[in-house]
């Protein structure tokens, strides 16, 4: 036996880490300049909470009283801003197809004396939605303001023909929908999108830093080192060399939780200490997952391939923008092998949908399996460790 | 020159073809992710959310109601609730999306002439839940009361076309133009494959350099590429722009086709408008390259690059709403200004020159990066 007690076991491991993560630059980049940069810049991008001001066209060929008031009221809501007066539809068109507007709006000829003599007139609007989220919401905004100068004109001519204001109300909808918008009503996208991306940043760097820290001594051939360093036990080498991690990443996932809270302003109705549970289990079941993955293939950067798809796409598969029970089969099975899907799941439970600790117990049982996952393949590590044919793959 | 130039890209050629992790990269990568990528969009478009009702009227006019909500292709009634505190907490734990609210006397008001209202509690935890619920709800709603008001129209012994009228003096009508049905992946994918695209060219890069610098300083025999810097810089770049004219084939002939999205342009148009786009990556990937001490780092740092240039492109979020200092960053990354203008031309049928000015700002970048690549391997590189 070669050195005393005090070089070997779990500590010995965790200060011989400390050291590999002094000597790369990487690990500081990966473990803490890289996660706040993301925070800061989704911080940033959806910091006004709402989309504004989406430039689109106004072609009016009926310049009447009218046509200025529709002009007026499509200006006035603070999605769409009037940018150009095209004068025909076909310059209007040429603008949509460089890029300079979302929407056009075409007041036709003759409007004006259409409503006034009861024909009723029509305003026509084109609008892209390749892009979905401004056609989108351009459209419910077009909607909403041409309903309402509708409704200002009906009204009036109906007072005009004498009848009584109630009875003329009456008269506008025999059935009403009263709206009402549950849990994010001023559709903020910094609930929406932006607390959800954190943690889908959040997880990437903790899955490749796990693959790298762990990768690196089977392509550096040092598995020998570090297990002796353990005092040759792989329990100890595994979670000595993790427990940095799992602290480092811990405390980052606090942060981010900070940051969301309080700086997003993302309304915490449901119990604190689940999320910081969850983000705690979040960092372990992907602790667990660099563990499978570098178990599942010895060469570092074929473990960080599989690690950057599994990471680099969850969040297409998370169900957040486009809803899990919309997907087919093999979309939701993936999606449901995605620790980040039941964290987010639990997060905004936990957040904006207030519910109680005991609704998100799923999410908190499934990020455990992984967790346990993880820790059953420890052992089964040794024998890679000790085989060199696991050694020096690029 | 012709000759150091042609041995120095078959020299790159090798080291692409011969390493089984940068041909992953650049050639697997490419196929699998364009099949994985677009999978969760594949239906296109979210049908059948499902919404829970409190009927309080039980009339004939209230389940009339209730059968067109069903029938309706966005929503499904997936059962009913006693009271709205307990239909909330169903809604809240995720069971319902939605609540349809049809109070008692809805039936009698509308009879009377009354204006009679229904409620409707949507959930806007998921925006597009939110949106599908509503426009359905919206619908429906709007769908029964036209039709109320127009057979009382009719009973008062007016047209049907003045009925519509004077129920409405000013309509809008909004043709949704080049994704009329709101597909998702008609949305998502197209913009995607072009960033796959530039991100897989700049790891494959990466990982070409990190591993020459690891096999020269393990002092293994690297087939050293002759000539300036400036030359070994144009060859790489001939032998990765081959490369990858070979995948935009493979995606605008293949990927397209194969999930049945519009292309509404042809292919040399597409070779035309990707070339200043392919250009700006790959110098910007040698730029990069120099910076990448190992392989590892080049794999993480594109990783988490590929999101951010998603983020910030202008198509999951509008340029209009960002702040300044990230529209300039957007500004710089090749992807921002492929993304745009290849959308235009591909999915909405825009002419070239409409897509010059987006054509001619990847020429400065390729110019600007082939710059800074000049001094990173002059410079860096010698350090």
């Amino acid at each position: 036996m070669s050195g005393n007690d005090r070089q070997q076991g779990f500590l010995a491991v965790v200060l011989r880490e400390m050291s590999q993560i002094r000597a790369h630059s990487r690990y500081a980049l990966v473990m803490i300049v890289l996660p706040l940069v993301s925070f800061a810049l989704t911080w940033g991008l959806f910091s006004n909470q709402y989309p504004q001001d989406l430039p689109v066209a106004v072609v009016d060929l009926d310049h009447s009283s009218i046509s200025r008031t529709i002009i007026k009221a499509i200006d006035a809501t603070s999605v769409v801003e009037v940018s150009f007066q095209a004068s025909d539809p076909s310059q209007a068109r040429d603008l949509m197809l460089r890029g300079r507007i979302y929407a056009m709006v075409i007041l036709p000829h003759g409007l004006e004396e259409d409503i006034l003599s009861g024909r009723g007139g029509e305003v026509i609007a084109y609008t892209n939605t390749q892009v979905l989220l401004p056609g989108s919401i351009i459209s419910s905004s077009l909607n909403a303001a041409i309903a309402s100068v509708s409704a200002g004109i009906n009204f009036q001519s109906r007072l005009r023909h004498g009848e009584m204001s109630e009875a003329a109300i009456g008269h506008l909808e025999p059935v009403n929908l009263d709206r009402h918008v549950l849990f994010n009503p001023q559709f903020n996208y910094m609930y929406f999108l932006a607390a959800a991306l954190c943690p889908t940043f959040f997880q990437i760097f903790i899955l490749m830093t796990a693959v790298m820290a762990m990768g690196s001594e089977f392509k550096n051939s040092t598995t020998n080192t570090w297990l002796e360093t353990a005092g040759g036990s792989v329990w100890k080498a595994v979670t000595g060399k993790l427990a940095v991690y799992f602290i480092s990443f811990s405390l980052l996932g606090l942060t981010m939780l900070v940051i969301i809270l309080n700086g997003f302003g993302v309304p915490l109705r449901g119990s604190l200490f689940s999320l910081i549970t969850a983000t705690v289990l979040l960092v372990l079941a992907y602790l667990s997952c660099g563990i499978l993955l570098v178990f599942l293939f010895p060469s570092l950067r074929m473990a960080l391939s599989v690690a950057s798809f599994f990471s680099g796409t969850a969040f297409a598969f998370v169900g957040l923008t486009f809803p899990q029970s919309g997907m087919p089969a093999l979309g939701k099975a993936w999606s449901s092998i995605l620790p980040l899907t039941h964290y987010l799941h639990l997060f905004l439970e936990q957040t904006i949908r207030g519910a109680e600790p005991y609704e998100s117990i799923n999410d908190f049982l499934i990020l455990v399996i992984f967790t346990m996952v993880g820790i059953s393949l420890i052992p089964l590590l040794h024998s890679h460790m000790k085989d060199s044919w696991y050694w020096g793959k690029p | 020159m012709i000759r150091i130039l042609f041995f120095n890209i078959m020299a790159e050629l090798r080291s692409i073809f011969r390493d089984p992790g940068v041909l992953i990269i650049m050639g697997a990568a490419i196929v699998f992710y364009s099949f994985v990528y677009p999978l969760p969009y594949a239906r296109e478009v979210l049908n059948q959310v499902s919404l829970t009702v409190i009927d309080q009227d039980n009339s004939a006019l209230s389940r009339q109601l209730v059968r067109m909500v069903d029938a309706s292709e966005m929503l499904r009634v997936e059962g009913r609730s006693q009271d709205l505190g307990r239909a909330r907490q169903e809604i809240g734990s995720g069971r319902y999306s939605a609540v349809l609210v049809i109070p008692k006397g809805f039936e009698i008001d509308v009879l009377q002439g009354h204006q009679a209202y229904v409620s409707a509690y949507v959930d806007a935890t998921y925006f597009l839940i939110y949106r599908q619920a509503m426009t359905g709800l919206v619908k429906t709603v709007r769908t029964m009361s036209a039709g109320i008001q127009i057979r009382r129209f009719q009973a008062q012994g007016w047209l049907a076309d003045k009925a519509m009228v004077d129920r409405s003096p000013l309509n809008l009508i909004n043709r949704l133009l080049f994704n009329p049905s709101m597909g998702y992946a008609t949305y998502i994918v197209p913009g995607v494959l072009i960033l796959i695209l530039q991100q897989t060219m700049l790891i494959g890069i990466g990982m070409i350099s990190g591993t020459r610098r690891e096999q020269i300083t393990a002092g293994k025999n690297v087939t050293e590429r002759r000539g300036s810097p400036m030359v070994k810089i144009i060859s790489r770049t001939i032998a990765c722009l081959s490369l990858y004219f070979i995948h935009i084939i493979f995606i605008y002939g293949v990927v397209y086709r194969i999930w049945d999205l519009p292309i509404r342009t042809g292919i040399s148009t597409i070779f035309l408008y990707l070339l200043p786009f392919l250009l700006s990556v790959i110098l910007l990937g040698q730029a990069l390259a120099e910076f990448f001490k190992t392989r590892e780092t080049a794999i993480i740092m594109i990783v988490w690059s590929s999101m951010i240039a998603v983020l910030i492109s202008g198509f999951s979020w509008p340029f209009e709403s960002m702040p300044h200092w990230i529209r300039a960053v957007s500004m710089l990354l090749p992807s921002t200004w492929g993304i745009s203008g290849g959308l235009r031309l591909t999915q909405m049928g825009a002419s070239f020159s409409q897509v010059r000015g987006e054509w001619m700002w990847m020429w400065g970048l390729t110019i600007l990066y082939l710059v800074l690549a000049w001094i990173c391997v002059r410079f860096v590189h010698r350090r």
